[in-house]
């Protein structure tokens, strides 16, 4: 006979084993069972109610997603305006440009730094509307370019007024100085020729070109054309030929042959 | 299944069928028959409770098996019956294999197993009989794999003793 393994005598027995329990046995389980919820039945409730919860909170987001966006960006727009007021003191409304504006419109966030590059834009070109009359007509003819911002307007145009006050100073003391060299000339010589002339009126319209150049701050390409090609303002010269009187009269003609 | 929607007669039907089984799991670990009951009643309001969590992967009864082990586990760690000492004697622990000359009878074995100490009948029922690895048995009882051998070995020694004292052994150490 051989010899039997105490652990697997153990394990075959026991495994068969069966002990019935007490006959109250299933009433105690079945009082326990009532007491405590079942986690299986309650799980699909929880999840319905999840569900519903969630849902509502993507309808309220899409219907309400509108007026949010409205009410963050429409007051940025507001603040932006009355900074460049306070910016600039207010001199002259003189020199009023069209604007047709329309009231603020909605803005996005997006937008807004390009408008404040417009803006940049269209200050220069006022201030070159200012100091030539051929640029201020050409200028009128592009409508678009003239929808610029009411605030950007009131700061190009004082810009202007102060700039063309001191300009209108500079090209007087021009005016003077010309007069004096051509009545010096006139003294000592007796007789001044057309190409001297000519010769000091291109002198005096650089130096006042350089001015507006220097006065603007910024290289602007519109000017550093006008002192390439040295064309004499017709304002400017009306002004040394008043101041001339009419014994110039040669002097007049020789301006006029050089135009031509 | 209908005992997984709270259908109390299936529940029932349940409970008549494993009961019995489950019992005679929970008495191996617990000495006292009523406290044994109790533990089983508890085991089968898990096992109604959490019927969800049953995935079919392995056998119903051995499911439920396995949740009268943890409980009645729970009970003893609750009494603070078990107690593991870490001793190093895991060297020779298959030399205490002991052979029997005739079977023995159910009864008689349940009377060998009740006079371990709790620790070391624990850790001798869930290796013996339920057939736990010693990485199982460490994780289960939460003790290191190291403790859960000594405890082996020291339960192998005193049941040998006890058997010998019973004149029922066969060859003796092999």
């Amino acid at each position: 006979m051989e010899p039997i393994k105490f652990e697997d005598n153990i394990r075959e027995k026991l495994q068969k084993r069966e002990i019935n329990p007490s006959k109250d046995a299933w009433a105690k389980l079945a009082k326990q069972l009532d007491s405590k919820p079942q986690k299986g039945i309650n799980k699909p409730i929880w999840f319905a109610v999840a569900a519903g919860f969630i849902g509502i909170v993507i309808v309220a987001s899409f219907l309400f997603k509108d007026e949010f966006i409205s009410s963050q960006t429409l007051p940025e727009l507001v603040e932006e305006t009355k900074l460049i007021k306070d910016e600039i003191p207010v001199e002259n409304h003189s020199r009023v440009v069209i604007v047709n504006e329309e009231p603020s419109k909605k803005v996005t966030p997006e937008l807004q730094p390009k408008k404040i590059v417009e803006n940049h834009q269209n200050s220069t070109n006022v201030r070159v509307v200012t100091s030539n009359n051929k640029t201020n007509t050409s200028k009128k003819s592009e409508p678009i370019k003239e929808n610029v911002a009411i605030s950007t307007i009131d700061k190009t145009e004082i810009n202007t007024s102060v700039e063309t006050s001191q300009e209108k100073t500079f090209i007087n003391l021009k005016v003077e100085e010309v007069v004096a060299q051509v009545q010096s000339m006139r003294n000592n010589n007796n007789s001044v020729s057309a190409d001297e002339i000519n010769t000091l009126l291109l002198k005096a319209q650089r130096d006042i070109n350089s001015l507006k150049i220097v006065k603007n701050k910024k290289v602007d390409a519109t000017a550093l054309l006008n002192v390439v090609e040295s064309e004499l303002e017709t304002s400017f010269r009306d002004k040394v030929f008043d101041a001339l009187g009419d014994s110039f009269e040669k002097v007049r003609t020789a301006v006029a042959e050089r135009n031509n | 299944m209908k005992a997984n929607k709270g259908n109390k007669r299936s529940q029932h039907q349940l409970f008549e069928l494993f009961a019995p089984k489950m019992l005679s799991v929970c008495r191996q670990y617990i000495k006292n028959n009523d406290i044994a009951e109790e533990v089983m009643l508890s085991g089968f309001l898990k096992v109604f409770t959490h019927l969800n969590s049953f995935k079919y992967e392995g056998s119903f009864e051995g499911w439920i098996r396995r949740i009268m082990i943890n409980e009645a586990i729970s009970q003893l760690r609750k009494d603070k019956k078990m107690l593991f000492t870490d001793e190093k004697e895991i060297e020779n622990s298959k030399d205490f294999v002991t052979y029997l000359e005739t079977e023995l009878e159910v009864e008689e074995i349940q009377k060998i197993i009740d006079g371990l100490p709790e620790g070391y009948k624990t850790v001798f029922m869930l290796y013996a009989v339920e057939g736990y690895k010693h990485s199982e048995i460490s994780e289960l009882l939460q003790i290191s794999e190291s403790t859960s051998k000594s405890q082996l070995f020291k339960a192998r020694k005193v049941l040998r003793t006890i058997i010998e004292k019973q004149n029922i052994l066969n060859y003796g150490t092999h």
